[in-house]
């Protein structure tokens, strides 16, 4: 029955058909003469992908009832002993299976010729942190998508231009009103999550929509079945986003695709990440994870910090996580308390916006910096620096005011080892050729005292262990220059220095007694130097480099491992990345390779014996055990 | 006489038209029952209510005493439906059309088919784009039959056919039909070409069903020779 159904649809649409074959005709004769290198091979793919395609299975959904609609065999087919549930899903496999082998031409027209797949399948679009899609992907959806809107349109009227255009109205309506929806919901990533499903549940609701009403209406009315179509599309779609929306909120963050590590460190001998799904503690003597604080906590990036046992993290609450809080938590997550909020109308801090916070390194007072609401896209002033106890008593404020710059970003490095100052660091300014500058806030006098210009981006984690040294880079005299500053006198001095030179990748023993970081010298010198305190003695060793250089020149990155005795060493070599274990006179001892499993930017935090590293989809965290040189996922 | 169809308190309204005013009907099985009712009263949309096309707003229709409602679809693979302006997909040949047709009913018979084509002459092969309205009504009449149904609803078929045609039509097929028990539904607004075969007669005005009764009785209780004339008495 069903292939009468099919060969009946297929010669109603002769015409269609043979149009859309030529199409493609066009567009093989044009990918036959172009070569696959060929910068046209892009526009092509995309204009056959995201234009041709969609446009095709538009013409084809819009013919879906438009025959029956437009000669009257729509009552023949109401008057047969059919119920008009299966005419429809008839129609509805018909010419999906129609669509199904034209796009089924589409992939031997694109992936017959290389440069066309090639392009297909490697261009990936980002539209959210971690969450990506191909250009392949992104084109089958707008196809399907495409075609159920027309296909469910195409009952309404007998005539199928009319369809298409209210097809296409439709589809960049929604599109329009979605994003917003989802835009004025999205600034925290879990709910792009939603956006994944958002398209299915539209085709589906316009499809059901379709359904109830070609069953259930009056087709001798036409405006009745317009209205009773619009009224079940209507309820459909509400369902759906609402469906998107709860499923974002409360179970996007756990399921589904994007789950995302953020704020990977170390503290002391354990490693902390955050995720959508929580803060999270890897101890290296279980080698296992476990989840802390039993909810799943929205962090971002540079929002958590840690001192004495404790921790400090800004969380995005409220129902569309858009609610800011601080919040304090143990280490081990049993104890944990709200510092402030920004949605209670009572408190200092209703309708901030909180850019940072940090801990004190003895966990003891907490600092953070905030904006007015609506400010926080524009980094202007005012900004305002809070501090208080870590129970929320003696809250104190002073807002940032010259020195600083007020159309620089600032950020906090953190707490000196006395806690009487606070480090903070002024973004550059690259286009007005402004470099960083780091300055010193005085909790006592309330004020900021200059310190130093510096030409790399700072981040706390150029802060000594114990609080004592901030390492950075500066220029005098036209040399760029490794300098230590001292967080008690704030006086610093140079210990690195040369001509075209790029320090960067600055990691403190964990007794804070060296420091190891990378200097590149261009086009091609690349050099690891470990940086001894008590010695005052630098050590050097050239690297040797990747003969065919990522463009990007991607630095190796190393860190300290067994307490400080070692140094170990990610660096890719061809195609594979390996672990390289030096000792901390940059010996090498041991090599192993680093499985392609894990995310090659080299990325790493170490235990003693144990490194942690994310997966190269960004979902997941590998261990890798020093002594046996054995990988295993571990989250 | 058990009743193939009855309809109870059937409304239909088109926006402010209320064109079926709680119309009641009742079908005796092996009969053939003429439908009159002057243009425009709701006979085309009395029958496609009965055949599910549209749906009603109020009332009940039973079909051999089974009520059915508007998401129905079993019952009418008992009823074959001729309508006024018949429907057939251009683009198919004969021979495909009808075969498209028998996937709808499970109890087509695909030998009488073969034997209505050859009756009517008509080539399985042609193009129903070729066919004339003539050929086309006859093309109906085989889709219709060829299921064996035990109700055959003729919605003012003969319109527009020549007169020998329609003769021939209506003497020899319909009542070979009733002859052989099949309950025909005849809907028409040339009241005389029913005469000759109708059994019962009813007669729609205003919405309603004002006379339902034998034909022989009614001509005798109006005095009326013809069934015209008996419709005219009704209807003026």
């Amino acid at each position: 029955m069903v292939t009468k159904f099919i060969t009946k649809e297929v010669k109603d649409r002769r015409g269609l058909l043979v149009f859309t074959f030529a199409l493609f005709l066009c567009f093989l004769l044009v990918f036959m003469v172009i070569k696959p290198q060929s910068s046209i091979v892009e526009p092509f793919a995309v204009a056959l992908s995201l234009v041709v395609m969609p446009l095709v299975a538009l013409l084809f959904g819009a013919s879906g009832f438009e025959a029956e609609f437009r000669s009257g065999a729509w009552a023949y087919l109401a008057s047969r002993p059919v119920k008009r549930g299966t005419i429809w899903f008839m129609k509805y496999i018909s010419l999906a299976s129609i669509v199904g082998v034209v796009f089924l031409f589409y992939l031997v027209l694109l992936f017959a010729f290389p440069g066309a797949r090639t392009f297909l399948t490697g261009t990936i679009y980002e539209y959210a942190y971690a969450s990506k899609i191909s250009l392949f992907l992104l084109g089958l959806l707008l196809y399907l998508l495409a075609f159920h809107i027309a296909f469910s349109l195409s009952f309404l009227s007998g005539k199928q231009l009319q369809t298409v255009f209210v097809a296409l109205f439709v589809i960049l309506g929604m599109g329009l009103v979605l994003y917003l929806y989802f835009n004025a919901l999205q600034f925290f990533y879990p709910y792009v999550v939603g956006m994944n499903g958002i398209l299915a549940f539209v085709a589906a609701s316009f499809a059901g929509a379709s359904f109830f009403s070609f069953t259930k209406s009056d087709f001798s009315q036409p405006r009745k079945k317009t209205l009773a179509f619009m009224k079940s599309v209507a309820v459909l779609l509400l369902v759906s986003l609402v469906l998107c929306t709860a499923w974002a909120r409360l179970g996007g963050r756990t399921i589904g695709p994007g789950t995302f590590i953020w704020n990977l460190q170390t503290v002391g001998n354990e490693a902390y990440f955050t995720s959508n799904r929580g803060i999270f503690l890897f101890d290296p003597q279980k080698d296992a994870v476990r989840n802390l604080g039993g909810k799943p906590w929205l962090i971002m990036p540079f929002s958590i910090s840690f001192g004495g046992e404790n921790m400090l993290f800004l969380h995005y609450g409220g129902w569309r996580g858009m609610t800011q809080e601080l919040w304090t938590m143990s280490e081990d997550g049993l104890r944990k308390s709200l510092l402030a909020g920004a949605r209670d109308k009572k408190s200092p801090f209703y309708r901030l916006y909180f850019f940072s916070a940090r801990l004190s390194s003895d966990g003891t007072k907490a600092a953070l910096l905030t904006l007015p609401k609506g400010k926080e896209f524009n980094r202007a002033f005012p900004y305002v620096l809070w501090w208080m106890n870590m129970d929320g008593s003696d809250l104190r404020s002073a807002a940032l005011g010259e020195p600083l710059n007020p159309r620089r970003t600032i950020e906090m490095l953190g707490w000196t080892r006395s806690g009487g100052d606070l480090l903070l660091y002024q973004f550059p300014l690259p286009g007005k050729n402004l470099p960083g500058k780091l300055y010193a806030f005085n909790f006592a006098s309330g004020t900021c005292r200059p310190l130093a210009e510096c030409q790399e981006i700072a981040v706390p984690t150029h802060i000594s262990p114990g609080n004592g040294r901030f390492v950075f880079v500066h220029e005098d005299a036209g040399r760029r220059r490794v300098a230590l500053l001292d967080l008690e006198t704030f006086d610093f001095r140079d210990i690195f220095d040369g001509e075209n030179l790029k320090p960067s990748g600055f990691r403190w023993s964990p007794d804070g007694k060296k420091v190891l970081f990378f200097s590149r010298r261009l086009p091609d010198e690349l050099a690891l130097n470990v940086y001894s305190l008590p010695a005052d003695k630098i050590v050097t060793i050239p690297m040797i480099q990747d003969p065919k250089p990522n463009p990007a020149w991607i630095v190796p990155y190393a860190d300290w491992v067994y307490g400080g005795a070692n140094v170990l060493l990610a660096q890719k070599s061809g195609d594979a990345w390996s672990l390289r274990l030096f000792s901390a006179e940059l010996k090498e001892e041991k090599a192993f390779p680093i499985p392609v499993q894990v995310r090659s930017t080299g990325y790493f935090v170490v235990m003693s014996g144990k490194v942690l590293a994310e997966s190269q989809d960004e979902r997941g965290l590998w261990r890798c055990d020093l002594g046996t040189g054995g990988w295993k996922k571990v989250y | 006489m058990s009743e193939i169809l009855h309809i109870s308190q059937l409304h239909k309204r088109f926006g402010k038209n209320h064109v079926l005013r709680g119309l009641d009907l009742s079908l005796e099985q092996g009969k053939v029952h003429g439908l009159l009712g002057k243009n425009g009263e709701g006979k085309t949309t009395l029958i496609r209510i009965i055949m599910g096309v549209i749906p009603a707003d109020a009332g009940t229709i039973q079909v051999n005493g089974r009520t059915i409602r508007y998401s129905d679809a079993s019952y009418k693979t008992d009823i074959g439906y001729i309508p006024e302006d018949p429907f057939f997909y251009e683009n198919l040949k004969i021979g495909e059309f009808l075969a498209y047709n028998a996937l709808f009913y499970p109890s087509w018979d695909a030998r009488k088919a073969g034997a209505y084509l050859d009756r009517f002459s008509l080539n399985p092969k042609a193009s129903i784009s070729t066919l004339s309205r003539g050929t086309k009504l006859k093309l109906g009449l085989v889709t219709a039959l060829s299921a064996n149904p035990s109700l055959l609803i003729l919605d003012d078929p003969t319109s527009g056919l020549d007169v020998p045609t329609r003769q021939d039509f209506l003497k020899d097929i319909i009542r070979e039909l009733a002859d052989g028990g099949t309950t025909v539904l005849f809907s028409t607004h040339l009241v005389h070409e029913l005469e000759r075969i109708v059994d019962r007669v009813h007669i729609l005005k205003a919405g309603r069903i004002v006379v339902s009764d034998d034909y022989e009785h009614l001509k005798t209780q109006t005095g009326q020779a013809g069934l015209e004339a008996v419709f005219m008495a009704y209807v003026a």
